[in-house]
């Protein structure tokens, strides 16, 4: 699988990001700079400064106080979220409105993860919003980079394939898996690798099987009220086994549809904000 | 209940829990009826969305019961797997009732 990624040449839009991840990491290797060194790193560009703490503030975080600084950002969320909203952030950059549906799915997956791992006690909830951001990667870098053959497997799945399947026809390889493959490249844990790799097909979870049921379930659920109405997230099947996995019960979801109706306004008040 | 963007809270809306600020600091109980008062201190600290009472504001992109009923079907077109065509089932339970409250 590997092998097959690594021949593709992918948009050169996407090493935009891989200059400051790279700093990021030297200076995480460096032990003696602390976090203050990555906070000036990034804050040597206002722009994505500002940019970056629209996103630390993403309304489902839910920080009692306002992020106003970068530093404060990486102290409540930490060195790898904060690689992961810079990541976001350049993605978002490369994105246009025509992609606002793809981005409320993200949002959504975000929002339903984190209530999801709250409910079942997960201390670091926002690390589950920050997954839902990311989850589709794969997706964004197919469509970024094949554009021709994106069209093609949007038209596909008119006809009533599921996206995995037509995935594998064209590249040999499925979104997750390229995902799964970006996110380990860039040195993140398998605990924010695995359940990327995982949200089609729970087989693949190893160590993380309970993370990748919660962002499983939450794509699937995100699909099915209709946020981010779009064919390409259309599911098929689902793990049986996904309710009894998570002791869910039916009441439950009920009360997990009737907060994403709530919370829809402020997906797309936030998109709005961060999608020109 | 419905959560509405500040800019469509008018004053006689009730709220339906707490309005915190940015900070956490309680501005305004639960069942308080919204006055320009509120609403004035609400814009000066920062507060982006009030939930209230009942169903008010009739947002853009909002369906009625009928259209959500029909894109459900459509979204669930050809689907046979159970455990999908419960969670569908969970969801039609879920718009009836959305519908029927005051
Ligand atoms: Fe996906
Ligand atoms: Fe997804």
């Amino acid at each position: 699988m590997e092998k097959k990624i690594k021949k593709l040449k992918f948009s050169e839009k996407l090493p935009v990001i891989l200059e400051l991840l790279q700093k990021i990491e030297f200076l995480i290797e460096d032990e003696k700079t602390g976090i203050s060194e990555i906070a000036k790193l990034i804050e040597k560009d206002p722009s994505l400064t500002t940019k970056f703490l629209k996103l630390a503030n993403s309304p489902f975080y839910g920080f009692p106080k306002r992020i106003t600084s970068v530093k404060t950002a990486l102290n409540f969320l930490g060195v790898n979220i904060v690689k992961i909203l810079l990541i976001v952030n350049n993605f978002l950059e490369l994105s246009s409105k025509d992609d606002f549906l793809i981005w409320e799915h993200l949002v959504g997956v975000g929002m339903v993860s984190q209530l999801l791992a709250k409910k079942l006690n997960f201390e670091d909830s926002s690390t589950f919003y920050t997954l839902g951001l990311v989850h589709d990667i794969g997706l964004i870098v197919e469509k970024l980079s094949f554009p021709e053959e994106f069209e093609k497997i949007r038209e596909k799945i008119k006809e009533g394939k599921s996206l995995i399947k037509i995935e594998e026809e064209f590249f040999k390889f499925n979104h997750s898996e390229l995902g799964a493959y970006l996110m380990e490249s860039w040195n993140f844990p398998a605990k924010l690798v695995e359940p990327i790799l995982a949200h089609h097909d729970l087989k693949k979870a190893k160590r993380y099987l309970k993370e990748s049921a919660i962002l499983y379930l939450a794509d699937l659920l995100v699909w099915a009220k209709g946020i981010g109405e779009d064919l390409l997230f259309k599911r098929d099947k689902v793990d049986s086994e996904i309710f009894s996995l998570l002791s869910l019960n039916f009441s439950e979801i009920k009360e997990i549809f009737r907060k994403m109706d709530l919370f829809t306004v402020e997906i797309r008040t936030f998109l709005n904000s961060v999608l020109y | 209940m419905q959560r509405l963007p500040l800019s469509y809270i008018k004053p006689g809306m009730k709220t339906f829990e707490e309005v915190v600020d940015a900070n956490g600091r309680v501005l305004c109980g639960k069942g308080i009826e919204l006055t320009e008062e509120h609403i004035k201190r609400f814009y000066e600290l920062g507060v982006n969305f009030v939930t209230v009472e009942g169903h008010p504001v009739n947002l853009p992109w909002e369906k009625t019961l009928e259209e959500e009923l029909q894109a459900l079907n459509k979204r669930f077109e050809g689907i046979k797997d159970p455990t999908l065509l419960e969670i569908k089932k969970i969801l039609e339970e879920f718009f009836k009732e959305k519908y029927q409250e005051p």
